[in-house]
């Protein structure tokens, strides 16, 4: 409206405050993916600018805020009204220039939040859908079958064979080894669970050959542990396959552990987007957030584990500990105790907390049936939808929820030493 | 039997096919356009489309009969390309047959085709398969059970169409005699009442036939 554009382009978003298109350069290098949009959809209007690199880029966003239109947009199958939008330099969409490349020329590859996979069709039809497709494909069903047999091929080093760049593509074998889909390949969509239909959902997004990846909510659907294992899933891939990752959500968790920069938007705008490392202790990840409770994810190492059996002090019953038994890990310097877990010592687990699971108090709580009990400092401390986040210092970050009353009570302030107390039982390690 | 017995049912069969062939793939492009897309006059065309429904066949045949006889101008391009008149000719049989049972074959497709999530179109199109290929391969099968159900209820309409049939194809014995008209001919005959009683078993036979195999498709469409 009124901007001042140059339509021959050529450099990315023109016309927008610098520091806004040009001042944040993607976490992942060379922008791959320029994003200038502007439409109006109802009364709506979507504003949105931003540049991604090969990385994960999580946008964050509260419901309505315009960050499945983006992606619409983006994956081809909404006109923009005004702007630009182009991928490894090909221009995708330019109303200006009369450029709208349709969804099946744009090779990105779109992973909704319901997996929508082809219900007539087997796991192995729905993988090499868009697969058979694709250059250099024979489209055959061994394609698929020769990674069942060669497990031993690690998948990562077959997969760097194949750039995404260069329009190579990835091969369904080492797909199929990453993703663990070789026992799902001859069952139908409906005998199988929310996570494995997801992940199926996945692997046909990126066998169809695509530059990029667009992901919308996928784990809104999901319970807590398909939830964590998919996450690992969409890393995986990430780390094997160096395909860029547009990863739409409104859970914070989800954002900090996959992505490497983030984007976040509130009514139809890109308010503040840049490397995750930048949020980090601040609020707004949280302000533009939904209204589920925060989620603590640490990277913890076993330290005693029921595989040791009898040296292990926790494992309440001698042969091997019954359930009820408790193992160890540690996490920054601090020891915790979490459920009976079956990793050996030594393993890296990440582990979740929720945030609304741990207790503060101000004294030291002498007798106390709880488990894990220490003591942080309140880095900081923000008001979101649901009540007070408080940021523990604790030899790593853990967020707390707790209720204004409560703050007012123990009359919280930034600085504050706390006495945290978690459950056992309400720390899970994720993935198991 | 007698020979005009037989000619009556190959007649009707043939018709009641090639009827079925002419409203399928205008069924299937129809109920698409009108599950996918809103303009402007959709219930105005909805309505003309289902109207063979509630008018009288005698009516329809009639009004196709001005629109295709010899002196129109669909009547005088049909003589031109095939040599000889739409109007009491089997060919006339056949579009009789067809305009009488369309809306039977539209809606059961129409219902098909609008229980499908437009997402999966979505998903396949993202994965880069175009529009007709996504059609052929996703949205298609998906709707197969009603589209072969809508097949089967035209089928059935088409061998009992009588009044539009008679009124554009005429009743000429061994050219345009199907079993509706040759059961009509007969049973005005003092001797017909053996011929017709036998066409009639025949016609009651083929038509439970049809909707049994269209019944167990419905269910096994309900099964997914």
């Amino acid at each position: 409206m009124g901007r001042n554009r140059d339509a021959s382009g050529g450099g990315g978003p023109v016309g927008r405050a610098p520091e806004q298109a040009h001042g944040q350069m993607p976490a992942g290098g060379t922008p791959v993916l320029e994003v200038d949009i502007r439409a109006a959809v109802g009364s709506f209007r979507l504003d949105v600018a931003f540049r991604m690199g090969r990385e994960i880029m999580a946008i964050l966003g509260p419901s309505g805020s315009g960050k499945s239109l983006t992606l619409g947009h983006i994956a081809g199958f909404r006109r923009c009204g005004e702007g630009r939008i182009s991928l490894s330099g090909r221009v995708l969409c330019d109303p200006v220039a009369g450029i709208h490349l349709k969804p099946e020329k744009r090779r990105i590859g779109y992973v909704l939040q319901e997996p929508c996979l082809f219900p007539h069709l087997s796991v192995q039809g729905n993988l090499l859908y868009g697969y058979s497709g694709t250059p250099g494909s024979t489209g055959t069903a061994a394609e698929l079958w020769h990674a069942t047999r060669s497990v031993s091929d690690g998948p990562h080093g077959a997969a760097s064979a194949g750039s995404v760049s260069d329009g190579c593509l990835i091969r369904p074998s080492d797909l199929v080894e990453v993703l663990r889909l070789g026992d799902l390949l001859h069952r139908k969509p409906a005998t199988l669970s929310g996570g494995e239909k997801q992940r199926v959902a996945l692997g046909r997004a990126l066998l169809s050959g695509p530059e990029m990846l667009l992901m919308d909510e996928p784990m809104s659907s999901l319970d807590a542990e398909s939830r964590w294992r998919l996450l690992g899933y969409v890393r995986d891939v990430h780390a094997g396959f160096g395909i860029p990752i547009l990863y739409v959500t409104h859970a914070v968790e989800e954002a900090q552990f996959l992505a490497s920069s983030v984007g976040l938007l509130g009514g139809g705008r890109m308010v503040e987007h840049g490397p995750i490392d930048r949020f980090r202790g601040t609020g707004k990840l949280f302000s533009a957030a939904g209204s589920k409770p925060v989620v603590n994810l640490l990277e913890a190492t076993v330290v005693e584990s029921c595989q040791d059996k009898r040296e292990v002090l926790h494992c309440v019953q001698d042969d091997g500990g019954g359930p009820g038994g408790l193992s160890e890990v540690a996490v920054g310097g601090k020891r915790l105790r979490i459920p009976r877990t079956e990793r050996p010592r030594g393993a890296r687990v990440l582990i979740s907390i929720s945030s609304t699971d741990v207790i503060v108090t101000r004294e030291h709580p002498a007798a106390m049936s709880a488990d894990n009990i220490y003591c942080g400092k309140v880095r900081s401390m923000f008001d979101t939808r649901r009540g007070v986040l408080l940021l523990l210092g604790s030899g790593f970050d853990l967020y707390v929820e707790v209720t204004r009353a409560a703050t007012e009570q123990l009359n919280i302030r930034e600085g504050d030493e706390l006495h945290y107390i978690v459950k056992a039982d309400a720390i899970r390690v994720v993935g198991e | 039997m007698t020979s005009l017995e037989w000619f009556a049912i190959g007649l009707t069969l043939r018709v009641a096919l090639l009827s079925v062939c002419l409203t399928m793939p205008a069924a299937i492009a129809v109920g698409f356009v009108l599950v996918r897309y809103q303009f402007r006059g959709k219930a105005l065309l909805e309505s003309v489309l289902m109207a063979p429904l509630v008018v009288p066949p005698v009516v329809t045949g009639y009004l196709l009969l001005l629109a295709l006889g010899p002196n129109s101008a669909p009547g005088s391009a049909f003589r031109a390309v095939f040599g000889s008149d739409l109007a009491f000719s089997p060919w006339g049989a056949v579009v009789a047959a067809a305009v009488v049972s369309f809306p039977l074959v539209l809606r059961p497709v129409k219902t098909a085709l609008s229980g499908i999530d437009s997402t999966y179109a979505l998903v396949s199109r993202s994965l880069g398969v175009g529009r007709v290929r996504t059609f052929l391969r996703v949205t298609l099968p998906l709707a197969l059970p009603g589209v072969l159900s809508g097949a089967i209820l035209g089928f059935a309409r088409s061998l009992g169409e009588f009044g539009a049939t008679i009124m554009v194809a005429g009743n000429i014995p061994y050219r345009t005699t199907t079993m509706p008209l040759a059961i009509y001919s007969y049973f005005n005959r003092t001797d017909g009442e053996a011929p017709a009683l036998r066409l009639v078993l025949v016609s009651v036979a083929i038509a439970f036939l049809a909707l049994l195999a269209s019944d167990a498709l419905a269910r096994r469409g309900a099964r997914g």
